[in-house]
Order: structure tokens, then C-alpha cells, then sequence
């Protein structure tokens, strides 16, 4: 608040006027009009004295823009004498901020010196000198009145109090204060301050042309809440700059906040269209567990603020020029995030990440650590180039188990629906037994394999056009339109159609304890549609692979079979002659199943009919033969599941040939 | 004739169920559940809030903070981030009530119909917004 | 006369085959309303037996 001194030496001048326009006596009246001084006007200033009483009426005063009516100092004991012009335990009307306050004014005419204390019916007391310098000092003095002054303040319900000295002398000004349970809010609550407790220190100096400035300032108690980001002391301000016409230049701000260790900045802000027109900023060894969940998430993903743990070190540095950013970069050093508990976990990851607004600029990211469900990635290095508002990154294999992921080409893009990546997905072969045993699946044999030449990446979707193939019980399977939807989100699903072909049944019965099955079997799996690595919907079909070659059945496998459609069929074969078989022939296996809303319609090798008809799974052939047949055609799909698992769980004791 | 009337009694029967099909719309898909289960488990924290008039249900199904004044200021962060994560968790579930019955273009009509009905359910003290703005329930 | 019955059963099955396809094209108001009430009581937890009653009607 410069002006208070400079409004003070104004009234300092009032009073001088009044004096010499008076004499030391008894009831007086005096019309003085119009006092100019500098930026204050006083119009039509009486004077009145009558005994000890007196009292000072200005009409208009108007000082720094404002406009005070009617003002009226009232002094009980108003004494001119010895060249003084004293007031005591006076009260002034008509300017409601100090309505309630208490004015003792001591005025040497001689010396053009005096002082006005005023004590604030809150406490508080501000005690003002003027003479060569200006003086103020100040005592518990209420913000809030302070903020009546100002009517823009108001909405801001200031609370607190100031305590402190000001010094205005031959152009140098100087204030020292203390805030104590400082605060103020907006209406909404939306932005609001509490309690705050802090040191303010500020010098300035009017050259010949604006101010040069310097202010610090030591934040150390309460919080701060500028939605939507919350802040809590200890923060330190030091800044120094000139303040010359619409422009404030900033020569050197630096902060330390928690999480902030180095904070620097300097540039020149144009106050009047209230922007940045040029400067410099750097953050250097920012902690991110503290930066990232208080400052950027509530920013860019509110909604997921929760999920996400941040760790490491960040320095950011940022160029303005001609009012717009011009370039960035940023470093980390060994920053780690993780997703949603640890479903995805990446670090340490450090490097460098620039940015030109007209010009591409070349980065580099090390991630020691990648690790996404229950598959740890080896560490690696992405080469990206930042092209404005394009992130493409060059090649990088990024290995996992015996194999590795290649992705080519991905380029980051922003859109108007938000980011989107594209680029393309190799896989150099992953071997089965080493993904199987990573995913704690039943050990299988073969081989991963990926080619998917159109990769789509954005927040609501990932897709993948190609092929993903696994070379795998002497067979192949294969899935073609592999598509994530809402990969970011809090169930991920998986969309594909996948296509077996050639499964050799002896390895596949085998790997699932299932019992022994000789035999190819073909696979379609259309429209599969996944949600937690469980199945919604799909259609599948099951057929045995055309050709010649053995197909043999074993009985524990029939009785697994026979178990799915519920307990009691098994024991029923026992019971029966067909004990004495170990195997039996077959000519033919077929078995859809269409899975809509958690039930499984059946069909079997003779397709679609009546819910209550019976339908051929396997037709037998050769000797001895068996049938299997299925009753019910609508089967719900966790029973089923369940029934699957206990058939293969209860798979203790060996087939004995 | 007669073959004529069974065709008809089946087609009828097979009608019939279709009429009942309809009577349900599908909710039990994994992702319903796993929306329901965050938001049930947000509701913990949200409750209280709701009660305070710190939060208050709007008309287009979704939240919106009513009164930030409500919550110690430390928290107001907090509150911001629960609220864009309900009405995160709320979009997605109109969205998958809409697909889990085959009619993505359902989701702003079930968007309007859980408006309404959080409204209708909310107890009172709550507060909601109509077309004069927010009110106490 | 069991001619003309005939005749009238078919054509109430067809008004009731109408009146499916329709149901179908339209947004199942009613439907949506219970569906919503059942998630609601789940979220807010309304009612404590609220979890059991829905899988029962589901079925």
C-alpha cells in the first residue's frame, strides 16, 4: 500500500493550512474552501473552535482516486497554542472504516511535524509521523478495516490482523509487518486462505523514473486453497524488480516451498492486460511426490488424482518470449509412477524431455524398470524428438522375458479430443514356458509372436491392427482386432477375434490335466469381448481339425467331459461296462457356445435347435465307439467355469493303462 | 389349422419372453460392478458431504460442489478430486448400462432417468439443483 | 365359429408381437428407472438386503 504515506503528508499539509488560517483563542469559524495538494483535494474545509471543543469539517476530499464526503473530526479537547495544534480522543464521521476508532492528533506548526494516533475500537492502533520522513507504525491493526478502503477487497472478507512499521523518506519507502491469523475467501469458498501467519518486508525506491523494489516475504502458518490446488508454509518469497508505467519487471523471484526447493524466475509482466510478456523460469530438484499430487494432477486428471503414485526428482525450466511460451524442458532424475496400486509401474525413469515452439528438439528417456499386470520389461531407452505438438518416438525394443516388444515409429499427437498415439507393435518370439510361468498359467509350450502394423493409442482406446500369434500346441492361434477400450480407466476391456488352428488335444489335454485326448482341434473365438481377463461375450466353435490322423478318447477324459454337465454322469459310466475301456475311438468333436449375458447357448455338431433337444458334442467311430450327447443348451457360464475347474482340480490320480 | 395354432402359441410364448426381457434392463456386466462397487466405496466419503451441503446432486446426473465453505480448507483439494472421480465413475456407468443392453445411444436417457432418480432418492437435507437452481431438499 | 376364434387369437398375437417391436425401438423408460433405483440403493447403500434382492429378480 504506497499511498498510505503519501495521503498522510497531504492531511499533514491540511492541517498546516488550518493553523495559519487560525489564532489561538476562543470560538472561531473558519471557511478555508479548496486545499490542493499533489493528487488530494479538500473542498470546502471549515474549521470550528469553541472552548476546548472543535471541530473540522472537509465537504470532498478526494485522495488517490477516492472520494470521501462530509468528513467531520470531532475533538473533545482541541487546543491551539505554543505553536501546536493538538486534538485528543477524537472521532471522525463520515468514513465508516474509522467510525469506532479514537484520534489523537499532535501537530507542530514551526516545525511541520505531528503525529496522529489512531486507535481502532478492534484493538488495534496505528500511530502516523510525519515531519522530514513519514512514519506509520502499527499494532493488531484489523485487515479488515484496512480492506474498507479498497471496495474491490470487500468480496474478499479479509480477516487478520497487520502489525508493523512503514518509512517514507525522500522517495524511499520502507515496510516491515507481520500478518497474524490472516485470511480472506470468495463467496464459493473456491479460494480461500486461513490462519496464515507470515512476515512481509518490503523496500522501494522512486528514481526518477517508477519504483525499484524489493519485497520478502516468510509464509509460516496456515493454508492456502486457489481451486483446485491446496498449499501449505513453509513457503519464502524474494523478489526484486521496477515497477515503471504498465510494466513490472521482475529481476529475480525466487521461492521455497515443500516439494519447491529452488524455485527461480524473472520477466517483465504487462499489468495492464495482466500477462507475462517475457521471461525465464526454472525449478530445479522439484520432489514429484510432493509437486505432482498437489500441483499437475488436480489440474490434467482430477478424477484420477487418487489412483496415481509419483516419486522421484524433477528441474523444469520455462521461455517466454513476446507474450507467449517459447521453449520448455524437463528433466527427471530417477522419477517413478504407478497406476492403480501397481497394475502399471514405471521407473526409474529419468532423462530429458525438451520443447521449441518453432523448432523440433531431440530427448531421451531411460526406463530402468516397466512392469504392467505380472510382466516385468528390462530396462531401455526411448529417443523421442518433440515436434510442437508431436512426440514421436524412434524405435525401441523394449525387452520381456526371452523376447521383446518392438515399437516403431509411435507418434504422440494432441487433437482436439485429446491425445492420440499411432505407430506400429512387433514382437520378437516370447517362448510360452516363460510367459506362462510369469502369468502363473499351467506351463504350455511354443511361442509369442506379434505383428501389428497399425497401433492406436488414446485415452478412451488402444487398438491394434494386425495379427498377434502364438505358435502353440503344434498348432497356431491367432487374434486379429485386438482393441482395449478404456485402458486408463478402472476396468479395462479387451476386444478380439481370435482363430486356433491345428491345436494338438494330446498336448493341450495334457497341459490342463484334462485327462488324454488324441487329435487336432480348430478354434474360432468372434467378437470376443473381455473385462477383467474374464469373458462377457463371444462366439465360439470348437471343431476337430479335417484330415487323417488317430483319435482316441481316454475315459478320464470322457468323465471330465461328462462332470461338465453336472455331478452323477461320471459315476453313471463307472457303474456301467464302458469301466472296463481305457480309451475309445471317436470320429468327430464339435461344441459352440455363444455367451451372452453370463449364459452359454450350446450348440453341438448338428447346429442350432429346440432349447430341450439333445445335441452330439462327440461322435464316436471306430471301436469301442461313444457318443457324448448334452442335454441343456443354455448353461451358465461361471457354473460352467467352476465345473471346468473342480473336473480339472479333481484330476489327482494318473490314468492307469 | 391346428399346426397353424401351435406355430402361433410358440411364436406367442416366444413373445411372451421377449416381453419380459424387456421388463429388465441388463445391469450385471462386470464392468457395472466394478462402478458400482468404486462408487459404493466412495460414498463412504461422500456422505458426509452431501450432508453438509459441501456437495449437492445436479440435474444432469452428475455432482457438483455446492459449498466449499463446508470443508476445513486442507480438504477442498480433496473435494475436487472426489467429485470429478464420482462423476467420472457416473458418465462410465451410463455409458455401460447403455452398451451392456446393445443401445450405446441410450446413455443420455439413462443419463436423465438416474438424474432424476438420485434426485428422487436423495434424503432430505440434501441438496439439489432444478431448473431455479440449487434447493434443500 | 372356431374359425373366427382362430382368426382373433392371430390377430392379438400379432398386436402383442407389435407391441415387443415397439418396446424394442424405443428407450425402456420404466426399465431404466428400476434399473437405476436397484444401483442407487447399492451405492448409497439404502437398503441393507439390497445386493440379495437383485439376484434374485436378475434371474
Amino acid at each position: 500500500m504506497p499511498w498510505r504515506p503519501v495521503w498522510l503528508r497531504r492531511v499533514g499539509l491540511c492541517l498546516a493550512l488550518l493553523l495559519w488560517g487560525s489564532g489561538a483563542g476562543a470560538a472561531l469559524q473558519l471557511d478555508i474552501g479548496r486545499i490542493v495538494s499533489g493528487g488530494a483535494t479538500a473542498r470546502g474545509v471549515t474549521l470550528t473552535i469553541d472552548q476546548a471543543r472543535g471541530q473540522i469539517r472537509i465537504a470532498h476530499l478526494d485522495v488517490v482516486g477516492q472520494r470521501f464526503n462530509n468528513l467531520h473530526l470531532e475533538c473533545p479537547r482541541l487546543s491551539l497554542a505554543d505553536g501546536r495544534i493538538r486534538c485528543r480522543d477524537g472521532r471522525l464521521r463520515g468514513l465508516p472504516a474509522l467510525a469506532d476508532a479514537r484520534l489523537d492528533l499532535d501537530y507542530a506548526t514551526a516545525s511541520q511535524t505531528g503525529e496522529l494516533d489512531i486507535r481502532f475500537a478492534a484493538g488495534g492502533r496505528l500511530v502516523l509521523r510525519s515531519g522530514k520522513a513519514l512514519g506509520a507504525q502499527f499494532t493488531r491493526l484489523p485487515v479488515a478495516d484496512l480492506a474498507r478502503f479498497w471496495a474491490p477487497a470487500g468480496a474478499w472478507q479479509p480477516t487478520g490482523t497487520l502489525s508493523g512499521q512503514a518509512r517514507l523518506d525522500a522517495g524511499n519507502l520502507e515496510i516491515k509487518a507481520t500478518l497474524d491469523a490472516g485470511g480472506f475467501a470468495d463467496a464459493s469458498g473456491n479460494h480461500a486462505a486461513e490462519a496464515v501467519v507470515a512476515e512481509l518486508r518490503l523496500t522501494a525506491d522512486t528514481r526518477k523514473t517508477g519504483w525499484r523494489w524489493r519485497a520478502e516475504a516468510r509464509w509460516e502458518a496456515g493454508g492456502l486453497f486457489w481451486d483446485p490446488v491446496f498449499v501449505s508454509p513453509v513457503v519464502t518469497i524474494r523478489a526484486e524488480g521496477q515497477h515503471e508505467g504498465p510494466h513490472l519487471d521482475v529481476e529475480e523471484l525466487r521461492i521455497e516451498a515443500p516439494g519447491v526447493p529452488d524455485f527461480r524466475a524473472h520477466g517483465r509482466v504487462d499489468l495492464d492486460a495482466w500477462r507475462l510478456v517475457e521471461g525465464d523460469l526454472s525449478l530445479q530438484g522439484a520432489d514429484l511426490a510432493v509437486v505432482v499430487p498437489q500441483f499437475v494432477l488436480p489440474w490434467v486428471a482430477p478424477a484420477q488424482t487418487e489412483r496415481w503414485r509419483v516419486a522421484g526428482g524433477a528441474d523444469l525450466s520455462l521461455a517466454w518470449r513476446d507474450g507467449a511460451l517459447q521453449a520448455a524442458e524437463l528433466i527427471l532424475d530417477q522419477a517413478g509412477f504407478a497406476y492403480l496400486g501397481q497394475r502399471f509401474r514405471v521407473g526409474p525413469l529419468s532423462g530429458r524431455v525438451p520443447w521449441r515452439r518453432d523448432a523440433p528438439e531431440a530427448g531421451l528417456l531411460r526406463v530402468d524398470g516397466l512392469h504392467w499386470q505380472q510382466l516385468d520389461f528390462s530396462p531401455f531407452v526411448l529417443n523421442l524428438t518433440v515436434d510442437r505438438d508431436r512426440v514421436l518416438f524412434d524405435q525401441a525394443r523394449l525387452p520381456v522375458l526371452d523376447g521383446a516388444l518392438i515399437v516403431d515409429g509411435l507418434a504422440l499427437a494432441r487433437t482436439d479430443a485429446g491425445w492420440r498415439g499411432e505407430g506400429a507393435l512387433f514382437m520378437e518370439p516370447v517362448s510360452m514356458r516363460a510367459l506362462t510361468a510369469a502369468l502363473d498359467l499351467p506351463e504350455m509350450a511354443g511361442t509369442l509372436s506379434a505383428a501389428m502394423p497399425g497401433l492406436v493409442v488414446t485415452p478412451q482406446r488402444v487398438g491394434l491392427e494386425g495379427a498377434l500369434v502364438i505358435a502353440l500346441f503344434d498348432g497356431y492361434v491367432q487374434a486379429t482386432g485386438v482393441e482395449v477400450i478404456d485402458p486408463f480407466g478402472l476396468l479395462p476391456r479387451l476386444q478380439a477375434n481370435v482363430t486356433a488352428e491345428h491345436l494338438d488335444l494330446a498336448q493341450l489335454t495334457e497341459t490342463f490335466s484334462f485327462g488324454a485326448i488324441s487329435g487336432f482341434l480348430d478354434v474360432e473365438l468372434a467378437h470376443l469381448q473381455m473385462a477383467a481377463w474374464r469373458p462377457v461375450r463371444f462366439e465360439a466353435t470348437v471343431r476337430s481339425t479335417p484330415g487323417d490322423y488317430p483319435r482316441r478318447i481316454s475315459q478320464r477324459a470322457v468323465e471330465h467331459i461328462t462332470a461338465l454337465g453336472g455331478a452323477g454322469a461320471a459315476a453313471a459310466i463307472q457303474r456301467s461296462f464302458l469301466r472296463f475301456f481305457n480309451d475309445f475311438g471317436y470320429r468327430e468333436i464339435g461344441l459352440s457356445c455363444r455367451l451372452v449375458r453370463g449364459v452359454c447357448q450350446m450348440e453341438g455338431l448338428d447346429g442350432p435347435g429346440p432349447d430341450d433337444a439333445p445335441f452330439a458334442i462327440v461322435r464316436g467311430g471306430g471301436i469301442p465307439a461313444l457318443n457324448v450327447i448334452g442335454y441343456n443348451r443354455r448353461v451358465d457360464w461361471e457354473e460352467f467355469i467352476a465345473r471346468v475347474k473342480r473336473a480339472v482340480a479333481g484330476d489327482t490320480a494318473p490314468v492307469i493303462k | 389349422m391346428k399346426a397353424a395354432w401351435k406355430f402361433l402359441m410358440a411364436m406367442g410364448l416366444f413373445a411372451a419372453t421377449l416381453v419380459f426381457a424387456q421388463g429388465n434392463l441388463e445391469v450385471n456386466t462386470p464392468a457395472i460392478a466394478a462402478l458400482k462397487a468404486s462408487m459404493a466405496d466412495r460414498h463412504a466419503q461422500l456422505a458426509p458431504l452431501y450432508a453438509s451441503g459441501a456437495v449437492g446432486l445436479k440435474s444432469d446426473g452428475s455432482l457438483a460442489v455446492h459449498d466449499a465453505n463446508a470443508v476445513p480448507l486442507a480438504q477442498r483439494s480433496k473435494l475436487n478430486t472426489l467429485v470429478a472421480a464420482e462423476n467420472s465413475d457416473r458418465a462410465a456407468l451410463y455409458r455401460e448400462i447403455a452398451a451392456a443392453n446393445g443401445h450405446p445411444e441410450w446413455a443420455d436417457d439413462i443419463r436423465r432417468t438416474f438424474a432424476q432418480r438420485w434426485i428422487d432418492k436423495a434424503p432430505s437435507g440434501w441438496w439439489v439443483q432444478d431448473q431455479r437452481g440449487w434447493a434443500r431438499k | 365359429m372356431k374359425r373366427v376364434s382362430t382368426a382373433t387369437a392371430m390377430v392379438a398375437l400379432s398386436l402383442v408381437m407389435a407391441g415387443c417391436v415397439t418396446i424394442n425401438i424405443y428407450f425402456p423408460a420404466a426399465a431404466a428407472e428400476k434399473a437405476a433405483d436397484r444401483i442407487i440403493d447399492e451405492v448409497w447403500q439404502l437398503k441393507p438386503g439390497a445386493e440379495a434382492k437383485e439376484g434374485e429378480s436378475a434371474k
